[in-house]
């Protein structure tokens, strides 16, 4: 049985539906993503999971039992919210402390799960003294000490330095995975959703377009806002080919001929554009030290069959 | 002479001119003795300092001091659910801080005479209650301590609402929802996360209904009848009917170092805690 099962959710806002019958389940110990651009209805998925937004339609259940009507503090599910919500009067400690008096049996004591995030040292300061990274350790330790069945993260990188972005990414898995609490996280960062999650769903427009492992979503994507959500793609003859999937050599007769238009140097790779024949261009990525093309030399591109994208809508 | 000096040139010879120079005479006065038809001269003396002592003069500033505190209290009690609910309204908030602010478009004298016209004994309640045969006699709504608080509270709540909701206005709403994540109820995070940072603005709310409350003389005046006598009725009589200027003067000059010595104290208290007192 999947922990958490979202069913047919619906919600409407005055002039718009923002979330538009989803359904998805996620399993015990996942790290779980829910992908899309601004304004696809991720977040507000998000809060109807966490209570604070009733669905107009659908039902959400957390292992087996129906939360949709819940008020939040009765549901076991907890947020880190993406300013981290930190309570300002409170100190580390009290804020980690905040949630344990209303009647839950808390998995870890406060001390333990202060020093899981390596905030130990830290426990009695104020919020306005902690750094964006440590407001998140203690926001993740308020939550995960009440043992959540999951645990929800609105953007969790999104207010962090960027070049701190990267070493979080790896912290936070790695931390899901020492608690093996079921993390949901919302982010509009594919590349994040793609090297965190064990599964994947991309959302476009209030509708859940696909769920999945992140390399099949990223090799087979079954629509066309999926495949360019995920990663750049050249369309042709309605096949999607990634540009890292297009070959590229001097002569031969595999693949067709084509002329170079322009090169674009990226630092570790090269993007070569050709055209195939008017009007239609070809984006090919290739690493920096196997380039030594010009513009308007004749060129070969062909791809392997497996790296086509034939996607349905 | 930099523009800063010049800039601040006129303000501050406002502040000599209106508050610093009748300050002194103030204090001055204090110092004199009363003259046969009023006014005063000299010599100096301590004398009207020394009657403060006669315990008549005691019990009345201890009175003013339970009628500022208790409607103070009053003001907070209803101030902060009403500044709660503006700043959580979805709408209406202008409509809202508009109606709590009305009241300051007309004189607070012609506002307690309207009280006055409500309550007194042949006023609307009274002639209503009577009308629908309910009471026999009229209730003693008017010419009473209750009518007094009633009437402070009235007139000052605006100073209590608006410093709370200018805190909670600015307060981050997902604190109130990170508070209900953890498995607070509403009443819990009001009293765990919204009073806590409400503070600063209930402390400058309290001040700034509590100061003009312990010197007011107008409500006590025109509500209370006569027979709630306060401190600030007191000094007003002395400059009036009873024509004891140095007195008045000595009377004023002891309010105003209690007040000062209570808000010194407040603020000390406050600055050992989060932000301050204002």
């Amino acid at each position: 049985m999947p922990v958490l099962s979202v069913r047919g959710v619906t919600k409407e806002f005055p002039g718009h539906r923002a979330v538009d019958d989803v359904s998805f389940d996620v399993e015990q110990g996942q790290l779980f993503a829910l992908l899309g651009p601004s304004g696809c209805g991720k977040t507000t998925t998000l809060r109807m999971i966490a209570g604070f937004e009733t669905p107009d339609a659908g039902e959400i259940s957390v292992n087996g039992a129906p939360i949709t009507h819940l008020p939040p503090y009765e549901r076991r599910v907890n947020t880190v919210f993406q300013n981290y919500a930190l309570f300002p009067h409170l100190t580390a400690r009290q804020n980690v402390e905040f949630g344990l008096r209303y009647n839950r049996d808390a998995a870890h004591t406060v001390d333990a799960i202060l020093d899981l995030v390596q905030m130990g040292h830290k426990a009695s300061s104020r919020p306005t003294q902690l750094s964006g990274g440590e407001k998140q350790r203690v926001a993740l330790a308020r939550s995960l000490v009440l043992a959540p069945d999951v645990l929800l993260l609105d953007e969790p990188l999104a207010a962090l330095d960027p070049n701190l972005r990267k070493q979080v990414r790896g912290e936070l898995k790695a931390l899901q995975r020492r608690t093996g609490v079921t993390f949901l996280m919302v982010t509009h960062d594919q590349e994040e959703a793609l090297s965190m999650a064990d599964t994947v769903a991309v959302m476009n427009a209030g509708r859940l377009e696909q769920v999945g492992p992140p390399e099949e979503l990223y090799v087979r994507p079954r629509t066309r806002f999926v495949a360019g959500f995920l990663g750049a793609v050249n369309w042709i003859d309605g096949i999607g080919v990634r540009p890292e999937a297009v070959r590229v050599s001097r002569d031969g007769d595999l693949g067709r001929e084509s002329i170079v238009t322009a090169i674009t140097f990226l630092g570790n790779c090269v993007h070569v554009e050709a055209e195939l024949a008017v009007g239609v261009k070809i984006v090919c990525e290739i690493p920096r030290l196997q380039s030594d093309f010009q513009k308007g030399d004749r060129i070969r591109v062909w791809w392997r069959e497996c790296d086509e994208m034939r996607p349905e809508a | 002479m930099t523009p800063r000096f010049w800039l601040l040139l006129p303000s501050r010879a406002l502040m000599a001119l209106l508050f610093a120079a009748p300050m002194v005479i103030v204090v001055a006065y204090s110092l004199l003795t009363r003259g046969a038809y009023g006014g005063q001269g000299e010599p100096w003396t301590w004398e009207n300092y020394a009657r403060l002592l006669d315990p008549l003069y005691g019990e009345i500033v201890l009175k003013s001091f339970w009628i500022a505190a208790l409607s103070t209290a009053l003001c907070l009690v209803l101030g902060f659910p009403l500044a709660l609910f503006i700043a959580r309204a979805r709408s209406r908030k202008t409509l809202w801080l508009g109606l709590v602010t009305l009241p300051f478009w007309t004189s607070f004298l012609v506002r307690t005479y309207a009280w006055m016209f409500l309550l007194r004994d042949t006023g609307l309640i009274n002639t209503i209650l009577l009308g629908l045969g309910l009471i026999a006699e009229p209730l003693p709504l008017l010419y009473n301590d209750a009518a007094v608080v009633l009437g402070l509270v009235y007139g000052y709540l605006p100073f209590m609402v608006l410093p709370i909701y200018a805190v909670l206005e600015r307060l981050d709403p997902w604190l109130l929802e990170a508070a209900e994540d953890l498995g607070a109820k509403p009443w819990q995070v009001v009293r765990r996360v919204v009073v806590p940072l409400a503070k600063p603005g209930m402390a400058a709310g309290s001040v700034l209904v509590f100061v003009p409350c312990l010197g007011a003389y107008l409500t006590p005046d025109l509500m209370g009848g006569g027979k709630s006598i306060l401190i600030g009725n007191v000094i007003q009589n002395q400059f009036t009917t009873a024509r004891d200027w140095p007195f008045g003067a000595a009377l004023s000059i002891v309010l105003m170092a209690i007040v000062m010595a209570l808000l010194w104290v407040a603020l000390r208290k406050s600055r050992g805690a989060e932000g301050g007192l204002l």
